[in-house]
């Protein structure tokens, strides 16, 4: 099974679903159509136009439906709605408060640490942190309907008692929810136990109403025998709503929670192929079998989002979103005795910053790369035991295998602990001051114009810094110029990554300053009147995640009529890929092998001018090639992979074109370890 | 059916107006702690900001020995702001929390101004290289704050113009939601444009 027919399968857990709830509606439907007909029969029972149980009413039964329907309709639209499909409002919905990118609270750091090793390792830019503060329970969460705008959230008592591969493995399964798309499918599950649960608040809405009506009625001495009975039959009508109501209630959450049960599973799967350390994640149930407070959670909005979560977080029999513990753990560790041992807090260390596998990666540079004080005393105090010499040997036939393009489709969505290796050492060897400005906003935006640059000899150069002059703030300038330097050294391949990084600390950005911030890039970027790789990745990754997360700003949003059909999106798509780092004569061959790739549009596509492969109709082109399927998206990456080695030679930016690619179309890639790593 | 339609439509209504009461209220509750995380930003800063005084003030004292009460007056104002930043810390723009702060921070800024301003008459100062390196650290952490704080004074004017407004406002006064207090230094310094060369 790989990323695709994950997407596939909870696609079809998807339509699975909606049959389950359909068939849910409709039995609602009856049983709402013989409440209603019961009730009209008592009331008109004796007078003229008496209606029969047993009788067919298809116009009663038509505004059934259509109220019943418009009532689930609306409750389901509008959670979702209300959620508005931001990682975000979840988050803050559930109480959660945002890490600080640039926080110094040690557990904080390493946890921070620990989600930018995923992000890189899995090829997407890093998802902002919120913390449940009140919450002391060992639990965790993803929220947000893609990669592009999800977050993780994790509890005080995560924090507080897990070790750093503990909260590796947990943070792992969180990614694996990301990555698999089940955020979507727990948004879908989230709106339509909201509409079903809507009929019993109307019903109950009803009584409690009609309560008030019939006891300002009687006050008056009103001797209406109709009215009375008319009030009668609604205050049954109201009950049997609630009745109703709740029933429906209680099978849509049968169906959530035994379709989260499912995911569950494969979520921690995942998380031991990411890490290949099935001990993270085992123990880190293990600590939520052993902690008073288990993986219990106190906000009130807990029990609608219950199946999102890492562990059980309502006490709940029939409902369980999560196979039981033991289960979940023998799934990973076959000898497990179903003993918990009891869990404290730990204290965290500074050695737990750093990943203890990238120990055994003992790269020539190593000793070069600097980070905040303490964790070069760390990495020498852990004893690199046999999982190491273990993971190295993986490592080593890993790399072998990957230096073919065509292989690194089959990583999307499943990162490998290589990939977190790589992640981790690219982010230690940055320099202390870029590590340190990138968590920070206004470090990050300086650190972001200074790699939009053009190399120092260009003359477009000048040009660049008198934009930034001219419309950046004097602090963003004061700043560029102390990351100049470092940035000017940085390797090509580290670039991308930092950029990376920058996300959560642009994120703490007004809307004003995220407004300046993209009109400089914009400039940045249209300087020089061509575009490169990393231009286009900087506004996928990081311009277009900001403002797709303003609620406040207008949305730049392509209108569907200006839409490309398919085959023209992939052509300009292919075409770009062609050009980009391969030689005069060289486009139109890689072009015809990545069409002869895929099987998903007529031979007879020839590759475009160069003129027509502009930045910004590679991004419209973009948009249509996100909405296709799954079996789609496989071929289209395959296409793309063919075309980008039919020259023979790899390139850094065709590497990086495809990643930021495979991310536009909502499958992560990641990165494609180079020679350099297979070499130590 | 004639009364049953007009159930309908009066359903509907509240319904509806349920909803509008709903989102009204996320998007207080969504506001407010955007404003509070957007103080935690600051606050990171600051903490490194009152780290790195007492550093300088630690290298100067070598060559300002006559300039004691200067030194110290710095170190003073270092200490109250500090506490006044935990005050504001645990209740992110409250009015009297965010007040203190700010005029802690303008004493700090005023007092920190006569001191480097002291120390460029001592050229073996001027030339030390910790000086030099904790100097521009601390020009740049006071960069980050004001950033930090550009983005906070946003969010603020955000939730408060949502507060005030017509019909956040009626929402504001049933769900107890207060107006937030903005984070503003009217420092001289502050104000002047920084030309730069590259």
């Amino acid at each position: 099974m790989d990323f695709f027919d994950h997407q596939e399968r909870a696609r079809r857990n998807t339509v699975l679903l909606t049959v389950y709830f359909v068939i849910a509606i409709i039995l609602i439907i009856a049983c709402v159509y013989f409440a209603v007909l019961g009730i009209l029969a008592f009331k008109t029972d004796g007078t003229e136009q008496s209606i029969s149980i047993f009788g067919w009413h298809p116009e009663l039964l038509g505004s059934v439906v259509v109220v019943v329907g418009i009532i689930i309709a609306t409750g389901s639209l509008f959670k979702i709605w209300a959620l508005g499909g931001h990682g975000e409002t979840v988050a803050i919905a559930l109480g959660g408060v945002k890490v600080p990118a640039n926080t110094t609270a040690l557990e904080e750091r390493i946890l921070l640490n620990v989600v930018e090793e995923m992000a890189l390792a899995s090829g997407t830019p890093v998802p902002p942190v919120y913390i449940l503060e009140n919450e002391s329970g060992i639990n965790a969460f993803a929220a947000g309907t893609s990669p592009q705008n999800a977050v993780i959230g994790i509890t005080r008592g995560a924090i507080t008692t897990l070790r750093r591969d503990e909260l590796q493995g947990v943070i792992a399964h969180e990614f694996s929810h990301i990555l698999n798309g089940d955020m979507r499918l727990n948004l879908r599950l989230m709106g339509l136990l909201n509409g079903i649960l809507l009929i019993a608040l109307i019903g109950y809405f009803f009584i409690r109403s009609l309560n008030m009506v019939s006891m300002r009625g009687s006050s008056r001495n009103d001797d209406n025998k109709g009215a009375a009975g008319m009030v009668a039959a609604l205050f049954l009508l109201g009950s049997a709503l609630v009745v109703i109501g709740y029933i429906g209630v209680f099978f849509a959450n049968m169906i959530k929670s035994a379709v989260s049960r499912q995911r569950e599973f494969l979520a921690d799967a995942s998380a031991v192929q990411f890490t290949r350390n099935p001990n993270g994640i085992s123990d880190a149930l293990k600590r939520i079998g052993g902690w008073k407070q288990h993986a219990r959670l106190t906000s009130a909005r807990a029990s609608e989002s219950s199946h999102m979560f890492f562990g059980e977080g309502v006490a709940s029999f029939l409902f369980a979103t999560h196979p039981p513990l033991p289960v979940r753990i023998k799934r990973i560790e076959p000898n497990f005795q179903g003993i918990f041992p009891k869990t404290g807090p730990v204290t965290h260390s500074v050695s737990e910053l750093i990943d203890p596998n990238s120990l055994s990666m003992a790269r020539a540079s190593f000793a070069g790369g600097a980070t905040a004080g303490g964790a070069a005393a760390g990495r020498t105090a852990i004893a690199s035991g046999a999982r190491n010499s273990v993971h190295q040997a993986a490592l080593a036939g890993a790399v072998q295998h990957e230096r073919q393009p065509e292989n690194a489709v089959s990583h999307i969505g499943e990162p490998r602990p290589e990939h977190l290796v790589h992640a981790h050492n690219l982010v230690d060897e940055l320099a202390p001051i870029l590590a340190e400005d990138i968590r920070d906003p206004l470090g990050a935006v300086a650190i972001i114009y200074a790699l939009l640059l053009a190399p120092k000899s260009d003359p477009v150069r000048e040009k660049q810094l008198e934009t930034i002059q001219i419309q950046a703030d004097p602090r963003v300038t004061q700043e560029l110029i102390r990351v100049l330097d470092p940035v000017g050294r940085l390797d090509d391949e580290q670039r991308l990554p930092l950029a990376c990084l920058a996300l959560p600390a642009l994120h703490q950005m007004s809307p004003n300053q995220v407004a300046i911030f993209r009109k400089t890039v914009l400039a940045l970027i249209e300087a020089d009147r061509i575009w490169t790789v990393f231009e286009f990745a900087i506004q996928r990754f990081i311009t277009k995640r900001l403002v797709n997360r303003l609620v406040d700003t207008p949305q730049s949003r392509s209108d569907s009529k200006s839409e490309l059909p398919f085959a023209n999106a992939f052509q300009v798509v292919l075409s770009a890929l062609a050009y980009v780092g391969s030689n005069a004569d060289g486009p139109a061959n890689s072009f015809a092998i990545g069409l002869n790739q895929s099987k998903l549009v007529h031979k007879s596509a020839t590759i475009l001018p160069r003129e027509k492969c502009t930045l910004k109709s590679l991004d419209g082109a973009l948009n249509v090639l996100e909405k296709a399927n799954g079996t789609k998206k496989r071929g289209m990456l395959e296409a793309f992979s063919a075309c980008i080695a039919a020259d023979g030679k790899v390139e850094l930016c065709e590497l990086e074109l495809l990643r930021v690619i495979a991310d536009a179309l909502g499958c992560p890639m990641p990165p494609i370890l180079q020679e350099t790593l297979a070499s130590s | 059916m004639g009364i049953g339609i007009g159930l309908l439509v009066f359903l509907g209504i509240v319904v509806l107006c349920l909803f509008f009461l709903v989102s009204l209220y996320n998007n207080l509750v969504a506001l407010r702690n955007r404003y509070k995380n957007a103080y935690a930003q600051i606050d990171v800063q600051l903490k490194r900001r009152y780290d790195l005084i007492p550093n300088i003030v630690e290298t100067a004292k070598a060559f300002m020995s006559h300039e004691r009460d200067t030194l110290e007056a710095v170190i003073n104002a270092r200490n109250t702001a500090m506490s006044a930043g935990q005050k504001a810390a645990a209740n992110p723009g409250d009015p009297s929390a965010m007040q203190n702060l700010s005029t802690a921070e303008v004493a700090l800024a005023g007092s920190m101004t006569k001191f480097l301003g002291l120390a460029e008459a001592y050229p073996e100062l001027r030339s030390n290289q910790n000086m030099l390196a904790v100097q521009e650290e601390l020009t740049s952490t006071e960069n980050k704050v004001s950033f930090a704080r550009q983005a906070f004074n946003d969010a603020v004017a955000t939730y408060n113009t949502a507060c005030e407004s017509f019909p956040g406002n009626v929402m504001a006064g049933f769900g107890k939601f207060e107006k937030a207090s903005f984070f503003e230094i009217t420092a001289p310094q502050e104000r002047e444009v920084v030309k730069v060369k590259f």
